[in-house]
């Protein structure tokens, strides 16, 4: 392994680290659910986008599509799975890491 | 606006992170005022039901019940985000708080109380303790 690898930015999911999949992720780590059309507006981004991302998210195991129905109105509600929580949390530390690591001191 | 092709830097995300998160656990803070509500008008109902009470108020407190129900109803179906932590504890509350009802409901069935005393009070606030206890779970989550 390079060293330059041993950088925290290397530990980043690549998966995660694209903006609307990061604003997806956070959105729904801290709920059980959430409705599509709430979190479309919350990280305001259009229907077709939203549900692109999603499907790589679900693709990926991180998220789960629930459809159901209210009456007789159809409603998708959008949950983060366990895989997708440990690797948020991951992802979240890592951040972190990165933030808090101490600048390399200069030759 | 989030675009596709915006790159992230690490300040940002934690940020956008942050935003989010914030957002919503507000969002889901619904369910809190439902379990809150449905405390009072418990309460309500344990101290004031009939015969301790007469004339209209016997009216207002029993229909409070029913009211409340319809109203949970149409308030939980328009909602947008379930609380994590409302799942946890939704169902020991329920079960805790059908247990003080059966107390109450035994205590009434045998001592057949017919006006306010210290025991109505208590005993009909009891149930509405585990309400008030979800709303405060889910609100300071």
């Amino acid at each position: 392994m390079n060293s330059s690898e041993n950088h925290f930015r290397h530990k980043l999911d690549e998966l995660i680290h694209v903006p609307v999949r990061l604003s997806i992720m956070a959105a729904l780590a801290p709920a059980e659910r959430v409705d599509f059309q709430f979190l479309r507006d919350a990280i305001e981004v259009s229907d077709s986008l939203l549900s692109k991302h999603l499907s790589v998210l679900e693709a990926a195991g991180y998220v789960e599509v629930i459809k159901g129905y209210v009456g007789k109105r159809p409603r998708t509600w959008l949950a983060i799975t366990e895989t997708g929580r440990t690797a948020f949390k991951d992802y979240v530390e890592v951040l972190r890491s990165i933030v808090e690591a101490k600048p390399a001191p200069q030759e | 606006m989030v675009r596709e092709k915006d790159n992230i830097d690490v300040q940002g995300a934690l940020t956008e992170i942050k935003r989010l998160e914030r957002e919503v656990r507000l969002r889901g803070h619904w369910i809190g005022w439902l379990w809150f509500m449905m405390g009072v008008v418990i309460a309500a109902f344990g101290v004031l039901a009939p015969p301790v009470t007469t004339g209209w108020l016997q009216y207002v407190v029993t229909l409070a019940v029913p009211v409340l129900g319809i109203f949970a109803l149409f308030f939980a179906a328009r909602q947008q985000v379930v609380s994590r932590v409302n799942q946890w504890i939704q169902y020991p509350v329920t079960w805790i708080f059908c247990g003080f009802v059966l107390v109450d409901v035994i205590f009434r069935l045998s001592m057949h109380p017919d006006h306010l005393s210290i025991w109505v009070v208590i005993l009909g606030v009891l149930p509405a303790i585990p309400c008030w206890y979800a709303a405060w779970r889910v609100w300071r989550s």
